[in-house]
């Protein structure tokens, strides 16, 4: 225990990579629950060298969080986004943020005035999809 | 011992020791256009002179925390010399996290905590656990508190009932201040200049003009009137970073309606974004996601919980989150709620007066609470037993 706190006295920062963390951890007392055996991959691994330890990424944590045994009724994180609203979507133009009556039926646009239809006519087809992703319309099927 | 208070947002991190004040520092390092080889750490951003096309290199993604190297180094910089100057092996640590973290996040952090910066002792905690404790605390008559906390990422409701959190009840939203902020930087790219770039001097136009809109089509009438008539309208002066060093909005005396400004200042002029960005939160479904508004996910939130205890979540809503500072935000939620519950219920909604360090003050007082060295995980417990213990005691 006395080894583990004159290390973190040379370091009062914090180690940052994860280099002498090990020796603090080979010095000190191993903590019972972690393998004896295991060699960090950044340390003598296959990814010897590299300073940082890896992490996992968000698409792969939440892929393996998937692969849980999860009961039907047991909340986590896919469970507790709220379900679709009740009310009807408001429809505004895409060019000024107006309230819209109407949609261009050649670009899925929604527009307020005649103007602002003729300028949707002009718009160039990568700028109309910009629109439409920004509300997420771009797929075809709605 | 010392007992250090970390309420670790996605934005901003509220620190501070249980005896001292909360000071609220950017959680994220910062790179800059001028100086493109040096990194900022936290409230390094003081420091940089020329903040136009400020980079973010942030810890959390969609809310959690995954890129530790950032952490850590923004960690390494708030325990620091020059910040907190934290003697470790002295310390304990109230540190908070998402609601249903993921399992290897809370690993990761455990060993994080315990095995390189040694804290003595730590608590990990949700931020609504504080929030509800704050509330009790203040509110010690209060059967139940249902915490809205509407954040960076995302907005999450959950209810308490004495103390206790009911995981059945808990609902996520996603959207939050991010998503707030990157539509407003899209429909201004779109509709009048090129800002895609400028994240922080966009955000800094959100938290000035935005405000969320009572009767949002009287609103948008008003939004479309040409000149004097239009009341709605704005003209914010962007900043220049030599002579103005921060945006603001022009005084409607001084304000131009036809014509171009003489004085070469650049401007944006808003009207109907001001309101239809944080009408968002209410209506996530006007931008293609689909969810419930925040009133209605609070009914829905709350009618899957025991009936006797509807009437008292009712009554004790609270506010935390900086998505809730935007002006008429706790009157538009509590007309909303009224038109959707049972009429002979009682309905109430706290604004508190920092709803950003609320969470923070809750944590303070929970560190002062008499049991608190029975909540938290020292060192010696998880040398011998690991993430078990902390498994079992935190209640995440």
């Amino acid at each position: 225990m006395t080894v583990v706190e004159t290390v973190s006295e040379v370091k009062p920062a914090g180690s940052v990579d994860s280099g002498p963390t090990a020796t603090a951890e080979s010095t000190a007392k191993p903590p019972p629950f972690k393998d004896p055996s295991f060699m960090h991959s950044g340390i003598g691994g296959a990814a010897a060298g590299k300073k940082n330890r890896t992490w996992k990424n968000l698409k792969q944590i939440l892929a393996l969080e998937r692969t849980l045994p999860w009961k039907l009724n047991d909340p986590n994180y896919y469970n507790i986004d709220a379900p679709p609203s009740l009310k009807p979507a408001k429809k505004y133009s895409d060019i000024s943020g107006l309230p819209a009556n109407y949609t261009d039926p050649q670009t899925k646009l929604r527009f307020t005035s005649s103007e602002e239809f003729s300028y949707i006519r002009l718009l160039p087809t990568d700028v109309v999809t910009g629109y439409l992703a920004l509300r997420k319309a771009t797929c075809i099927v709605p | 011992m010392a007992t250090l208070v970390l309420d670790n947002g996605a934005y901003t991190a509220k620190i501070g020791y249980s005896q001292e004040k909360v000071s609220v520092i950017p959680n994220c390092q910062f790179r800059s256009k001028t100086s493109r080889l040096k990194t900022f750490t936290a409230n390094q951003l003081d420091e940089i002179k020329d903040p136009s096309g400020l980079f973010y290199i942030l810890p959390f993604q969609k809310g959690y925390l995954v890129n530790w190297d950032v952490q850590r180094k923004v960690w390494d910089h708030l325990f620091g010399k020059e910040m907190f100057k934290v003697e470790f092996a002295d310390t304990s640590i109230i540190i908070t996290e998402p609601y249903f973290n993921f399992t290897s996040i809370q690993e990761s952090m455990n060993e994080i905590l315990f095995e390189e910066y040694q804290f003595q002792s730590a608590l990990r905690t949700n931020t609504g656990s504080l929030s509800a404790h704050h509330y009790f605390h203040t509110k010690p008559s209060e059967l139940c508190c249902l915490v809205v906390d509407s954040g960076f990422s995302f907005t999450h409701i959950s209810p308490y009932c004495r103390s206790k959190k009911m995981k059945e009840g808990v609902r996520r939203i996603n959207v939050g201040g991010k998503l707030l902020t990157n539509h407003l930087k899209e429909i201004i790219s779109y509709r009048q200049l090129h800002v895609m770039d400028e994240t922080h001097v966009i955000n800094q136009v959100k938290e000035d003009v935005c405000y969320v809109s009572q009767q949002f089509y009287k609103d948008m009438e008003i939004a479309q009137m040409k000149g004097e008539e239009n009341t709605v309208m704005r003209d914010y002066v962007l900043p220049d970073f030599s002579s103005i060093k921060k945006g603001f909005c022009k005084p409607r005396e001084e304000m131009v309606f036809n014509g171009k400004y003489k004085t070469g200042e650049q401007i944006l002029r808003l009207a109907n974004e001001r309101f239809a960005v944080p009408e968002m939160l209410f209506h996530p479904s006007d931008i293609g996601i689909q969810e419930m508004g925040i009133s209605e996910a609070i009914v829905h939130s709350i009618e899957s919980l025991p009936e006797e205890m509807q009437p008292h979540f009712y009554q004790n809503i609270v506010l935390t989150g900086g998505n809730t500072l935007f002006p008429g935000f706790r009157e538009r939620l509590e007309a909303e709620l009224r038109s959707l519950v049972p009429a002979h219920l009682p309905v109430s909604v706290l604004l508190p007066a920092n709803p950003i360090s609320y969470s923070w003050e809750g944590g303070k007082l929970l560190a002062h609470n008499p049991d608190y060295d029975e909540m938290v995980v020292t060192r010696e417990d998880y040398e011998e037993n690991g993430h078990c213990i902390c498994e079992e005691k935190f209640d995440l």
